[in-house]
């Protein structure tokens, strides 16, 4: 048992972000559903989605999407990894390292993927 | 064994004890042992408020109170410490609120106040409100502030310790010796300044409305060492104990305006006290339900009467008196929005104890010479503040003006006195002893038994109603249950948490103080606040205008001795209500 | 009426194992289940072990498990129970013997988020001032009995026990909801700290196990927003 001396800012950011992605996940989500899923007017084909993909509007909305989603999805698991690691501050180092190696990986994959991308 | 040393050592971490922590602890370094967490203590249970005449909801001052706190006892009690009791109840609660206890406020922002049994306006003629109170949860509230305010002052807590022996040599407290129940371990506590404030000791009774902790335990302590016992005999019953446990059912009940019904529908208290009704003071209205009782008026000519509460409308219970429906309704299934509350008279309060001068410093002869480093407050103390009989919410206000007092004399005393004289094996040899011998019995009598009837005895024969024959057939029996004791065994042979050992131990301190209780009310031939003999119905000033003291000499006999009354301001008058 | 009631017994002393131990008592009517242990203890087993003081749920000594649900045994009838009765200690704290527990790090707890007014001079002469509606903000907060239901019911606190905990988090908000106090800045650190208010993940555990029907989370929501204005 530790007692609880405080030490600085430990989480309020990390909390309101997640709040803050939590909710913008929701019209991201919905749009990106209806735009891949719920398109009737044609079939999936490459050429219109990539045209599609291709327009500074849904290259925005796209990063937009991996930001929020990453983070939100990192961070929930990294949240729940806490709970279990109060009393082990090496193992906790090195799982938060490896999250965030993961998540810039992952982003910097989607970065390369949606920027360059013409049709 | 373990040695620690403080400054000051307080043993008890209820409203007086925590008080005298927070103070002491402002400039010294200092101990709190408690047997139970300090916010477990008895203090909490405390609902209706405590008395302090600030006016906040009309005319008031501390001349009333003191008049009322005076009559309100009987004229037995001393009437230098009941000034300053009620003087310095104003600042005391002042300095409450300041430390953030969150008091019920008036429309104004101002401390709210309720009316109270006892307590009135304009010497004795006009209601008045002078309770301030935390909802019903007053004690709760204050005990938690103080237990704060005192982690706050960096006092160190023991909890869970049970002090069984104080090392007294030559007028001189050094130290005690206490008993870990968590491991078993006897621990050496070595001090300048020691206090005492263990609470009451109403749980000699078989219907009380005191937790399980309160035994008393402060007074065999200081009882073995030569000091002497004061003003046993007065014990207060409290009208509303909830029927049948015994536990209280506030008189803040009768302070927002309940009425008390008999068998018959009647309101009873018409015929014992007619200008006052439900709110006469606690000694008359327990005295009015027993006579009812006795007199086969109960409800359906059982033990109980009705406390009816429905009258004030269902908003105004749950508003003001929250806890009480709660609690009524948990333990008697009774919704008292709708119906009647059970009750009967429980044991509840202790107005004697150790005597103490004003600073709290305890009397070796109970007269004037003290032990030197040796404190007492709280319930536990007789300074004497409520003489015959105990007006409801003066008693945490007690605790709360005395403990303060003690601290700051404490903190004073340490200042001046020399370095703490830490004692060794051969001062704690005989305390460890009694507990090992304690530890490593094993007659076949029960504590249980003894204890059952030990409650039951003084029920019957020290409860509202005395009589000499009574009496002395309990003194007799007090003699076989000690006998008996002897032949109790601990079946339980573990170390840590062996509450059958400590159970033991606080029923010894009980048998002890029991005898002393009955001793004392067998000889006052008088009838005086809530001590009621009925072959004695009359007050008697000439005889028994004093204290009692009483002493358990070397031998194990009781001896009686007698100091007058501080008597500067109010004369005995007749008490009417 | 006769009942059975299955204690959990555990004397580190006798024996590393826990085990149960099933007693049968004759329960007279209106007992709580603190009655029947105590009956327990002084008829039949002097070595049952638990903690117990005021007995009616003021006090916070008595908080267990009963048949399966966190509560105060002083406080819970017999007769609202149905079958075997089973009384376990507090879950989530080391067991000390039977039903005891050890409340020295839940204390702690308590301690670490200063619970005390912090407040700057109050007036010479008198009270400082407070309106009802101000005072209304404490309750259900002010009334805590700190007995470890809740603490011991948060599934947050069973896998850390550094996690700060409802109770504690309860009592930070007695004090930081009170108008008369200045002292939020002090205790963000505490409870902005990484076993503060973030390691609860509204469960609402607390809240069920609640015997004096207090709302632990519904505090813990609160600092949030007042941390959140503070920052913001
Ligand atoms: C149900 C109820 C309601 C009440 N309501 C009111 C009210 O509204 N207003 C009012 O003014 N008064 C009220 N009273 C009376 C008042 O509560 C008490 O007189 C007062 O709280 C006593 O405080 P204390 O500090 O002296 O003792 P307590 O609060 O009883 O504390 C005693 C302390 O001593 C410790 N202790 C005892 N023995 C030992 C030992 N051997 N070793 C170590 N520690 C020990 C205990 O652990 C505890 O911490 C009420 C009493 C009862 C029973
Ligand atoms: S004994 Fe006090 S809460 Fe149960």
């Amino acid at each position: 048992m530790t007692v609880n001396r405080g030490h600085g800012s430990g989480g309020f950011w990390w909390w309101l972000m997640q709040r803050v992605t939590g909710i913008l996940l929701f019209p991201v989500l919905l749009l990106h559903y209806v735009a891949t899923h719920l398109q009737t007017s044609h079939f999936v084909e490459y050429d219109k989605i990539a045209a599609r993909v291709a327009t500074p509007t849904w290259k925005f909305l796209n990063i937009a999407f991996l930001t929020i989603v990453l983070f939100h999805g990192l961070y929930g698991l990294w949240n729940v990894l806490l709970d279990y690691l109060s009393k082990k501050p090496a193992l906790r180092a090195v799982l938060f390292s490896l999250i965030v190696t993961i998540g810039l990986a992952l982003y910097v994959l989607g970065l390369v993927t949606i920027i360059p991308f013409s049709a | 064994m373990e040695h620690h040393r403080h400054d000051v050592v307080v043993v008890g971490a209820g409203i007086a004890g925590l008080y005298a922590a927070m103070k002491a602890g402002e400039s010294a370094d200092v101990g709190v042992l408690s047997k139970v967490y300090p916010t477990r203590s008895h203090s909490g249970a405390a609902q209706g408020g405590s008395a302090a005449a600030l006016g906040n909801e009309g005319e008031d001052s501390w001349e009333y109170h003191l008049y009322d706190t005076v009559r309100g006892g009987d004229f037995l009690g001393d009437q230098d410490a009941q000034e300053l009791l009620v003087k310095e109840a104003i600042p005391v609660t002042y300095e409450m609120e300041h430390l953030g206890l969150p008091f019920s406020r008036t429309p104004e922002g101002k401390i709210a106040q309720r009316p109270f049994g006892g307590h009135f306006s304009k010497f004795g003629k006009g209601p008045v409100k002078r309770s301030c109170y935390v909802a019903d949860r007053s004690g709760h509230a204050q005990l938690h502030l103080l237990y704060e305010q005192s982690l706050k002052q960096g006092v160190r807590f023991y909890n869970e310790f049970l002090v069984t022996s104080l090392i007294i040599e030559g007028g001189v407290c050094r130290g005690l010796v206490a008993l870990e129940i968590r491991t078993g371990n006897l621990h050496a506590f070595w001090a300048r300044a020691v206090m005492l404030a263990t609470g009451g000791y109403a749980r000699a009774w078989r219907v009380t409305s005191n937790s399980h902790a309160n035994t008393g335990d402060g007074l065999p302590l200081v009882a073995k060492a030569g000091v002497p016992l004061e003003d046993m005999e007065f014990v207060q019953f409290h009208p509303t104990g909830l029927y049948p446990h015994g536990i209280l059912v506030s008189e803040a009940a009768r302070g927002e305006g309940g009425y008390l019904f008999n068998g018959e529908g009647v309101r009873f208290m018409e015929k014992y006290a007619a200008s006052k009704m439900e709110l006469a003071p606690r000694d008359v209205v327990s005295r009015a339900e027993q006579t009812e009782i006795d007199e086969g008026r109960g409800i359906d000519g059982g033990e109980y009467l009705n406390l009816d509460l429905t009258h004030l409308g269902a908003d105004a219970i749950l508003e003001r008196l929250p806890q009480i429906h709660e609690l009524v309704v948990k333990f008697a299934a009774v919704d008292c929005t709708k119906k009647p509350i059970p009750i009967q008279p429980t044991a509840h309060y202790s107005m004697g104890g150790i005597p103490t001068d004003l600073d709290t410093r305890v009397l070796l002869d109970g007269k004037k010479q003290v032990v030197e480093g040796l404190y007492a407050s709280g319930e536990c103390a007789c300074v004497s503040n409520h003489g015959a009989n105990r007006l409801g919410t003066n008693s945490t206000m007690e605790a709360a003006v005395f403990g303060r007092r003690g601290g700051i004399a404490m903190a004073k005393f340490v200042r001046g006195a020399g370095p703490i004289l830490p004692g060794d094996e051969r001062d704690t040899a005989a305390a460890e002893e009694e507990i090992e011998a304690l530890r490593s019995r094993t007659g076949r009598e029960s504590a249980k038994v003894i204890r059952a009837e030990l409650q039951a005895s003084m029920t019957e024969n020290v409860g509202i109603f005395r009589t000499a024959e009574k009496l002395q057939k309990q003194v007799k029996f007090m003699q076989t249950l000690k006998e008996r004791f002897k032949e109790v065994g601990v079946s339980d042979g573990s170390r840590a948490f062996n509450t059958e050992l400590t159970e033991l131990i606080e029923l010894g301190g009980m048998l002890d103080f029991s005898e002393i209780i009955s001793v004392s009310a067998l000889a006052r031939q008088e009838s005086r606040g809530a001590h009621s003999r009925k072959d004695y119905p009359k007050r008697d000033d000439v005889q028994w205008l004093r204290h009692t003291l009483a002493f358990r000499e070397a031998d194990g006999s009781i001896r009686l001795d007698y100091k007058p009354v501080v008597i500067n301001r109010f004369q005995p008058e007749e008490r009417k209500y | 009426m006769e009942r059975q009631f299955r204690i959990y017994r555990y004397n580190p002393e006798v024996s590393p194992t826990p085990s149960f131990k099933t007693y049968t008592v004759d329960v007279q009517p209106a007992w709580t289940v603190l009655d029947a242990l105590n009956a327990i203890k002084w008829d039949q087993d002097g070595s049952l072990t638990f903690r117990r003081s005021c007995r009616h749920g003021i006090c916070g000594s008595c908080g267990m498990k009963i048949n399966g649900k966190n509560g105060l045994a002083c406080e819970i009838q017999v007769e609202s129970l149905k079958g075997v009765i089973t009384v376990e200690p507090l879950h989530g704290f080391r067991i000390l013997r039977d039903l005891v527990t050890d409340m020295d790090g839940f204390f702690a707890h308590i301690e670490a988020v200063k619970p005390w007014l912090i407040a700057g001079t109050p007036p010479t002469d008198g009270e400082r001032l407070q309106s009802p509606e101000d005072r209304k903000q404490l309750d259900g907060l002010y009334e805590c009995i700190l007995c470890g239901a809740c603490t011991s019911a948060c599934p947050s606190y069973w896998v850390n026990d550094d996690f700060l905990g409802p109770a504690a988090l309860l009592k930070a908000a007695r004090y930081v909801m009170d108008t008369r106090d200045e002292g939020f800045a002090e205790r963000v650190d505490v409870l902005d700290s990484r076993n503060g208010l973030w390691r609860c993940h509204t469960i609402f555990n607390c809240v069920e196990a609640c015997p004096k029907s207090l709302n632990p989370t519904e505090a813990i929501v609160k600092l949030r927003q007042k941390l959140t204005a503070l920052k913001i």
